[in-house]
């Protein structure tokens, strides 16, 4: 009764950002992205990625709610960096990564 | 977007090795990533993947034992070919289509006319009967058969097997190794029998005529569309053996040690006699 339609967990509606940042006000250098409509999939593999950078001071992701579908990414850094510059740091190298997957995968497949 | 500094690029080189490539079943390792990437494309390959089922059905005629929801949801979870997914559109993004959804650029229609005669014999209504106005786009079987009829005899025994691909990850740091099992779609065809699909059965003067429209969607939003049957990923054990524990066996014992495994993991060097690792890999578990 309660549950929202299926097609809501990927279409972003009108009006909502996909991606949205919000500081936080207590900490220096620390910050939250709210990413609308994914799940599991984004968020445990840009968490992985964030680790590997040793800026980053701390890197999670959580989904609120099973029936709510966006991921909170929460990000901490040194003063070295900023949450937004690993984020797109992080975001970038995996972007670079499955393309090399792909080709990886494509070289295999013609041989 | 300035980098803190330069050549700060954490990025992984993932290395893909293809152990078996059916038409419906591959078996591949993956090295030098980790668990978390292996992990999204099992997520993708089951939810993302585009595929093509029929998702609007407008019957005319039902005289069926089966209401027609039933029906329905019985025609929706038929496998299409879906080659021609990636160029199709999806129809909410549609635009050329005047706000039914269904135009050439997303949907693909269905017919399905059958009338049981006035025999005694129960009257099958199988995937073979519908009929695709895009030939590129039909159920599965009805694709099989027809590769069939074309080759006239030469059918694969192999090609309706179920497939499992096994991904196996070899991170950097851990010499422990991963491995993913993908089991896609299974046709389920036996070789005698091509009768299709079965839909529903219908007794002398039972009638069903229906139009169906398929469309593009994603495992996410419903069952039918997801392209895999199942899709797994392991690691790759790491196994050493003990010499020292290993050499207090007589050679007999040995013998009987490596026949022991259900599956070849081991084997006897005549040589040395050393129980050494069979060199070529094979899957641990299940010898496939």
């Amino acid at each position: 009764m309660n549950a929202p339609d299926r097609y809501e967990r990927f279409v972003v509606p009108e009006g909502t950002k996909k991606v949205s940042y919000e500081r936080d006000t207590k900490i220096i250098n620390a910050a939250s992205f709210t990413i609308e409509r994914e799940d599991h999939t984004i968020g445990n593999i840009v968490r992985m990625q964030l680790h590997r950078d040793p800026n980053v001071l701390f890197a999670g992701y959580k989904l609120p709610h099973p029936l709510q579908y966006k991921i909170i990414t929460r990000i901490h850094t040194t003063s070295q960096s900023s949450p937004a510059q690993a984020y797109n740091l992080a975001v970038k190298d995996l972007d670079k990564e499955l393309d090399s997957l792909k080709q990886a995968f494509e070289v295999c497949i013609t041989l | 977007m300035d980098r803190p500094a330069a050549g700060a690029s954490y990025q992984r080189f993932p290395r893909v090795k293809i152990r078996e490539l059916k038409d419906d079943y591959a078996k591949f390792e993956l090295r030098d990533t980790d668990a978390s990437m292996a992990n999204a494309l099992r997520r993708v390959m089951i939810a993302e993947v585009p595929t093509v089922a029929i998702d609007l059905v407008e019957i005319e005629v039902n005289s069926s034992v089966l209401n027609d929801e039933f029906i329905a949801h019985r025609l929706g979870l038929i496998p299409l070919t879906s080659a021609a997914a990636m160029q199709m559109r999806f129809s909410q993004d549609c635009d050329a289509c005047d706000g039914d959804g269904s135009c050439e650029y997303c949907s693909v229609e269905f017919n399905l006319s059958a009338r049981a005669t006035d025999s005694d014999q129960t009257l099958e209504v199988t995937s073979n009967d519908l009929r695709s106005a895009d030939p590129k786009v039909c159920p599965v079987d009805q694709a099989r058969a027809y590769q069939q009829a074309l080759s006239s005899g030469d059918y694969d025994p192999n090609a309706g097997d179920q497939r499992q691909v096994i991904l196996h990850l070899i991170t950097r740091l851990w010499v422990l190794l991963f491995s993913i099992t993908i089991e896609l779609l299974s046709y389920c065809i036996f070789v005698a029998d091509l009768r299709g699909i079965l839909i529903v059965k219908l007794r002398r003067g039972q009638e069903l005529r229906l139009r169906a429209i398929a469309r593009k969607g994603i495992g996410k939003d419903h069952a039918k569309w997801s392209p895999a049957a199942t899709v797994t990923f392991m690691y790759e054990p790491d196994i050493r053996i003990n010499e020292e524990l290993m050499d207090t066996l007589t050679l007999d014992e040995k013998r009987s040690w490596v026949e022991s495994s259900p599956t070849k993991v081991f084997e006897l060097d005549p040589v040395t006699q050393q129980v050494v690792l069979l060199r070529t890999p094979t899957c641990y578990f299940h010898g496939s």
